[in-house]
């Protein structure tokens, strides 16, 4: 049990791939990442259209295989997509190891509805998910966080693959909307420069 | 129900998102190098933890978790105080003026929510909110081990005597007593 509990702090230690591969000074790690997505799942979830103790309980494991496995970034570009497959693999034998450790099936099986992402408390944390990392990448934008010298070989300008990619999963009306507000937001924001 | 504008979500996310970036001073304190656990990857490891815990209690996990996610979002507009701080006795008055600075940011339910979850965990005369305090102090002390490895001038040891006090469910006092076995 122990074991266990030392492991998924792990999670607090693993720097966000994303960011990273951004050249962020300073990036956000899973844990902090969680953390913010839980809070969007508790502030904008609503019992009437859902079952909200689940998807916040579901937000809280949504990434905690990566304590294991780290973070694989999902990006744009077709080469990186075929390891899909075996990242949900490394991802599900983690979350395995957990439930045993932890003697509860239900952190498993919430994280297993997650990847599915059949039901409503499955899409509307996977939007939240997509929402906090634009609000981070707005954040960064704002900031000027990283030095677009730095980024030259991305396919994309400033923070944009942020948005196209996350922008694209977007499934809930509650997250197209904040969604929509945000993105106008990050380009007012780069206008500015 | 009355809505939360975009607009409001915005500014309240601009100001706490400080936060996941803000190492946590009792580790920097301790000579942790690079320590990375900010105070929103802390409040993430005790809600995670409330979560998995709280069934074996016999309490809602689900308030358990939401009380820890909320209990540090006042961190984000204060700075973080630890018990060798001269402030740190009178935090809970400064806490108390931050926390209507936190909560104008937001409006309606959600604003009571996260008055109601913050003002229960401070006031700790709920069941679930003492859980959720041995929770916030069950992980600083797993964090501790974590680092114990690593470049360091604390001892765990130092962590599980000054949080002792703070453990009295069976659960908590339960995976408490083993770690003290250990590393105590």
């Amino acid at each position: 049990m122990i074991e266990a509990l030392l492991q998924a702090t792990e999670l607090k230690d693993e720097k966000r791939t994303g960011e990273q591969l951004y050249s962020i000074d300073d990036p956000a790690t899973v844990a902090g990442h969680s953390w913010a997505v839980s809070l969007l799942v508790m502030i904008y979830g609503r019992g009437e259209d859902m079952n909200h103790g689940k998807a916040l309980r579901m937000s809280i494991v949504h990434d905690l295989a990566e304590a294991e496995t780290g973070d694989i970034a999902s990006r744009a570009e077709k080469e990186n997509q075929v390891s899909e497959q075996e990242k949900q693999e490394k991802e599900l034998e983690a979350m395995n190891d957990f439930s045993k450790s932890l003697h509860t099936f239900e952190v498993r099986e919430l994280w297993k509805e997650y990847e599915r992402g059949e039901t409503y408390e499955a899409r509307f944390v996977n939007d939240m998910d997509k929402i906090e990392n634009v609000l981070q990448a707005l954040k960064y934008e704002k900031e000027d966080r990283y030095d677009p010298e730095d980024n030259q070989e991305m396919d994309f300008d400033a923070m944009d693959e942020f948005f196209e990619v996350s922008g694209a999963e977007i499934k809930t009306e509650a997250g197209r909307e904040i969604f929509d507000e945000i993105e106008k937001r990050y380009e007012d924001e780069k206008d500015e420069d | 129900m009355k809505k939360m504008k975009t607009d409001e979500i915005l500014r309240f996310f601009e100001d706490i998102n400080e936060i996941k970036h803000q190492e946590r001073q009792g580790w920097k304190d301790m000579g942790v190098e690079r320590p990375r656990d900010t105070v929103a990857s802390h409040s993430f490891g005790a809600a995670t933890l409330g979560m998995v815990l709280a069934d074996e209690e016999g309490l809602d996990p689900g308030r358990t978790a939401q009380m820890l996610l909320a209990h540090d979002l006042i961190m984000a507009y204060l700075p973080d105080y630890t018990p060798d701080d001269e402030e740190f006795d009178s935090k809970k008055q400064i806490e108390d003026e931050r926390l209507d600075l936190l909560l104008n940011d937001i409006s309606g339910e959600q604003r009571q929510k996260l008055e109601s979850l913050i003002e229960e965990m401070r006031s700790q005369e709920t069941e679930v909110a003492m859980f959720a305090k041995e929770m916030d102090k069950l992980e600083t002390i797993l964090q501790s081990i974590m680092y114990s490895g690593k470049e360091r001038e604390k001892e765990p040891a130092e962590f599980i005597d000054y949080y002792e006090e703070y453990f009295r469910t069976e659960t908590g006092r339960r995976l408490f007593d083993s770690l003290k076995e250990r590393y105590g």
